[in-house]
């Protein structure tokens, strides 16, 4: 049995997220930083370079100029946006390390999380009105404590899994019953130590929690929404097992049921302007 | 008798060696300490300390060149006595002495 | 990838058949003003109907399936059904009943047609309502599109400031720093001149201080040897006198040096005849050669004019360094001065000095180090030849400041030869007369005592015009005779206003003023004297008048005291000197202010 501090410990001896990722995130919460201070620092790591130069020129961001320099694209997207590149980059690493498919694939993981991101920023823009790029991380991240178990307790998460396909309570239930702790405590300690943002600290911890009411606006509310669409539209973590959502979310569709409709169908359109992000053969 | 106390080495120096010159200085310091001599007296008659004073000082310098020791100092004496006024206590023997031994330097 | 049914994705949350739900609604809403409609047109009454309950087709065969299906089938969006309770349709069927039959058939179709337009307009509303939502997402896009696009240029202006600051900060923290350097430099530059300045001067107080007393030994050993003196008496004052111009010429090398160190020492251009300075050089040493039995040649070449300008003494010193350097390591051979013509320039020539010897030679590894100052070839050398090491660096710096090199060619054991090249003008014309401002008379006595500055220095002394002010017959003549012996020229006046006489028409080098005197003492007159100078009166003295300096007066007193020498300093004189007067100190007067010209 794994207390979420064994299991983070046991997991940093391995791979953890590049020092420049953390680096940039914390510099993205510091007003103070500069865009030289951002430049110098991702810098660093010449291969992320081309790679953010790369996304930041493909048709997710759709510019009308060619961007070449990490000055210009904080100048272009924004510091908040090339962090998320910078942690979908880090993060795509640590997703597709391993291909295994016996219940459990990480590979499936990175394009449900890939999903849930997309979903959730469309629905933060187009239902909320929300410019906040913590969305996208949130959607993205949610579910790095799956990784974590996975690398750690493989064997036991696959345990697990069973459990809640053979309907012995809900996901985070069995996780705790088998490994002693479940995904988004872990998640949410090694986000804490990646000094992600609070938000999206939150969103990590309490994405499968139906007690605490989460407005339909906050980013945990905004997540879960967005990964129960992403489970119906078959991308969910285990296909075959959806977690309903909570009765206020639901009310909350409801009300804007049309508007849903259109975002479930945009949605391939959206999926494939981002496809250089979430892409593992890229 | 008082001593005219010459340095006859100095004298001779101050002469560049040269007898002729040193014996043509001495004629000279004679006569124009015999001339001052006269200045003094007259001074002393006219109770003038200042005639006195210079009189005995012209005396006094030229006796000095020539290393002429007695001669000065007792020069020397009657200036100081003329320039404080006190001309009248002033008395001439020993200087008249001196100015006519000068005829006995024998070089 | 997504592979989906767009319908199946809400399908949980939605009630059954969502989409007929909101088209009744929609229908529902516009069904009482048809209604209304209808009863004016048919004349019929209904009752009205609440909420989402009817829609009324009493078409034929419409109605019937209302009976028997409880639908009403409606050509909704996409080929939904549109579904209606039965049992809402009740109350309207019961009123419908009570009409008339003909009635009934007209309602029937203008129901049908408003049903029909009803349905219609629904279904437009239903479209009109989707496009709007899909414009509300889309405006609300834009919005958030707008709301990133105002801070990205609201942080861009900001990261711009940022910079902007730090840019300003940095170019201020630039400004003052420079401004600090610059001070910092000025004070530098300030203190180095002002090193550069004490230097100078150092120099040129060095220069006369140390010559003076120097002149003094070598002149008063002079003086004494043509006294009668007994042979040893002849030996010591021999060795005094060697020693005095040894440590002159060591004392002329060392200031030499400092003088080029200080880049104050100027190669003359005068005329001079150049085999006379070859000749001369022989002459110095031909003795010495002979002792050590050592040939002297020289040899110069008879197409250089002998009439040429340049620095005709400096050469020499080079010559006389080469050449003594030559003598100083040859036990035995030759030492010989050769003068080349090189070239023909346009107002001059090229002439190529070499002095070769067949003495100890030099390695080629001390050859290097034999120019730098200081050093000898080895340091025995100097214990066994003497000398500082300076005139080697001397002669090549004075080579170089008259536009030539020094060139050595030796061997251990096999002697050397220094050569050099110069660049002479020629003389205007050759056997010009001796010019007292232009033509140097080179003596051809040990070099030493006659590196003197001013040009023809026994004529200085003819003209060197002294004014003494002494009223005592034997101190007149004393004085008189000690500065004729000097080789002066001496007026005499009794009294300060004789000399202010004398001022009047005689110009004088010098004024030896007795303190004490009759009529004007030395203190008057020397005040008299400066007024006059500082005034136009001086016009009328041929003595003061046009002097650039005020002319020099020398106060002579019995008296020594410290008060006296002030008082006379404070009245304007230059100097002081007690009497009796000695010949010695006259003579060291007379020294000083003759050196001076």
């Amino acid at each position: 049995m794994y207390t979420p501090e064994k299991l983070l410990d046991k997991f940093k001896d391995g791979k953890t997220l590049p020092h420049v990722a953390i680096k940039v995130t914390q510099m993205v919460n510091d007003e103070d930083t500069t865009m030289q201070d951002f430049e110098e620092t991702i810098k660093l790591d010449p291969i992320l370079v081309s790679r953010l130069l790369r996304l930041v020129n493909s048709p997710y961001f759709a510019l009308s100029s060619k961007v070449d320099s990490i000055a210009k694209a904080v100048v272009f997207v924004g510091m908040k946006s090339l962090r998320n590149l910078v942690a979908v980059e880090a993060l795509r690493d640590i997703f597709n390390d391993s291909d295994d498919s016996s219940g459990f694939s990480r590979k499936h993981l990175w394009l449900h999380s890939a999903t849930v991101a997309i979903i959730a920023d469309m629905v933060g823009k187009r239902i909320f009105g929300d410019s906040r790029e913590d969305l996208f991380l949130a959607g993205i991240i949610h579910d790095i404590g799956l990784v974590i178990e996975d690398q750690v307790a493989g064997g036991v998460l696959r345990e697990a899994c069973q459990l809640y396909l053979a309907g012995q309570g809900t996901f985070v239930e069995c996780e705790q019953r088998m490994i002693g702790t479940d995904h988004c405590e872990v998640g949410y300690r090694i986000a804490k130590e990646w000094k992600m943002p609070q938000d999206v600290l939150n969103a990590i911890r309490y994405h499968h929690n139906p007690e605490k009411e989460q407005a339909a606006n906050s980013v945990t509310g905004i997540v879960q929404l967005s990964e129960y669409m992403a489970g119906k539209m078959k991308y969910a973590v285990l296909p075959e097992k959806i977690e309903p959502l909570s009765p206020h979310l639901v009310k909350h569709v409801k009300s804007m049921m049309s508007n849903y409709k259109i975002i479930v169908r945009d949605l391939p359109q959206e999926m494939e302007k981002a496809k250089d992000l979430y892409d593992p053969e890229a | 008798m008082p001593d005219l106390l010459w340095d006859r080495s100095f004298a001779f120096e101050q002469s560049g060696e040269d007898t002729e010159l040193l014996k043509e200085l001495l004629d000279l310091l004679k006569s124009s300490s015999l001339s001052d001599f006269e200045k003094i007296k007259a001074g002393l008659a006219a109770d003038d300390g200042e005639a006195v004073a210079d009189g005995a000082h012209s005396i006094k310098g030229a006796a000095a060149s020539l290393g002429v020791e007695g001669l000065r100092a007792v020069a020397h004496a009657i200036e100081k006595m003329g320039r404080a006024g006190q001309q009248a206590d002033v008395d001439v023997a020993e200087l008249e002495d001196l100015i006519s031994q000068l005829d006995t330097i024998s070089i | 990838m997504l592979d989906f049914d767009i319908e199946e994705v809400f399908a949980d949350l939605e009630e059954k058949d969502y989409r007929e739900h909101e088209f009744v609604q929609v229908l529902a809403a516009i069904i009482p003003s048809f209604v209304f409609q209808l009863q004016k047109r048919s004349g019929a009454v209904f009752p009205s109907v609440p909420g989402a309950a009817a829609v009324i087709d009493l078409a034929d065969g419409i109605f019937a399936e209302i009976q028997q299906q409880g639908y009403l089938l409606i050509n909704g969006r996409g080929g939904t059904l549109c579904g209606i309770n039965v049992e809402e349709l009740e109350g309207v069927l019961f009123c419908w009943q009570e009409q008339k039959e003909e009635k009934r058939t007209f309602c029937d179709q203008t129901i049908a047609g408003l049903i029909r337009a009803a349905c219609r307009y629904a279904l437009m509303q239903l479209e009109f309502k989707d496009v709007q939502t899909e414009n509300d997402q889309l405006s609300r896009q834009i919005g958030v599109l707008k709301k990133q696009h105002l801070d990205l240029v609201e942080s861009n202006h900001r990261q711009y400031m940022q910079i902007q600051e730090k840019e300003r900060h940095y170019a201020k923290n630039l400004e003052s720093e420079i401004a600090a350097r610059t001070a910092e430099l000025r004070k530098v530059n300030a203190d180095l001149q002002q090193a550069s300045r004490l230097k100078s001067e150092f120099l040129a107080n060095m220069s006369h201080e140390l010559r003076t007393p120097m002149n003094a030994i070598i002149g008063f050993s002079d003086l004494l040897t043509e006294t009668k003196l007994d042979s040893e008496q002849a030996d010591f004052v021999k060795t005094i006198k060697n020693s005095g111009d040894g440590l002159l010429a060591l004392i002329n090398d060392i200031l030499d040096f400092a003088k080029i160190e200080a880049g104050k020492l100027d190669i003359a251009q005068e005329v001079f005849c150049l085999p006379d300075v070859v000749e001369n050089v022989r002459a110095m040493f031909l003795k010495p050669a002979t002792e050590k039995n050592i040939h002297l040649h020289y040899n110069v070449d008879d197409k250089i004019p002998s009439e040429v300008i340049g620095d005709g003494n400096r050469l020499k010193q080079i010559l006389v360094n080469l050449t003594g350097n030559a003598m100083k390591f040859t036990e035995q051979g030759e030492v010989s001065i050769t003068v080349d013509f090189i070239k023909e320039l346009d107002s001059g020539c090229v002439v190529r000095f070499l002095v070769s010897d067949t003495g100890i030679g030099i390695s080629l590894e001390k050859q290097a180090g034999i120019f730098e100052k200081f050093t000898q070839a080895d340091g025995s050398i100097s214990r066994n030849y003497g000398g500082t090491g300076l005139g080697l660096a001397i002669s090549c710096q004075l080579v170089e400041l008259m536009g030539g090199n020094v060139f050595l060619c030796s061997a251990e054991g096999e002697g050397s030869i220094f050569s050099f090249t110069v660049q002479l003008k020629i003389a205007p014309s050759a056997g010009e007369g001796q010019e007292a401002t232009g033509k140097k008379d080179v003596q051809d006595t040990a070099g030493a005592s006659q590196r003197k500055e001013e040009p023809g220095a026994e004529q200085a002394l003819a003209d060197f015009q002294v004014l003494l002010v002494e009223d005592n017959l034997v101190n007149q003549k004393l004085a008189t005779i000690l500065i004729k012996r000097e080789g002066c020229a001496v007026d005499i006046a009794g009294d300060g206003v004789q000399a202010l006489e004398k001022l009047k028409q005689g110009v004088y080098d010098l004024i030896l003023m007795d303190i004490q005197m009759p009529n004007m003492d030395g203190l008057q007159a020397t005040q008299r004297i400066r007024a006059i100078e500082g005034s136009e009166e001086k016009t009328r003295y041929q003595g003061l008048a046009g002097e650039k300096e005020p002319v020099v007066i020398v106060g002579l007193s019995a008296h020594a005291r410290k008060e006296d020498e002030e008082q006379a300093l404070e009245a304007g004189m230059n100097a002081f000197l007690t009497k009796p007067i000695v010949r010695k100190d006259l003579i060291v007067l007379l020294d000083r202010y003759k050196a001076k010209e």
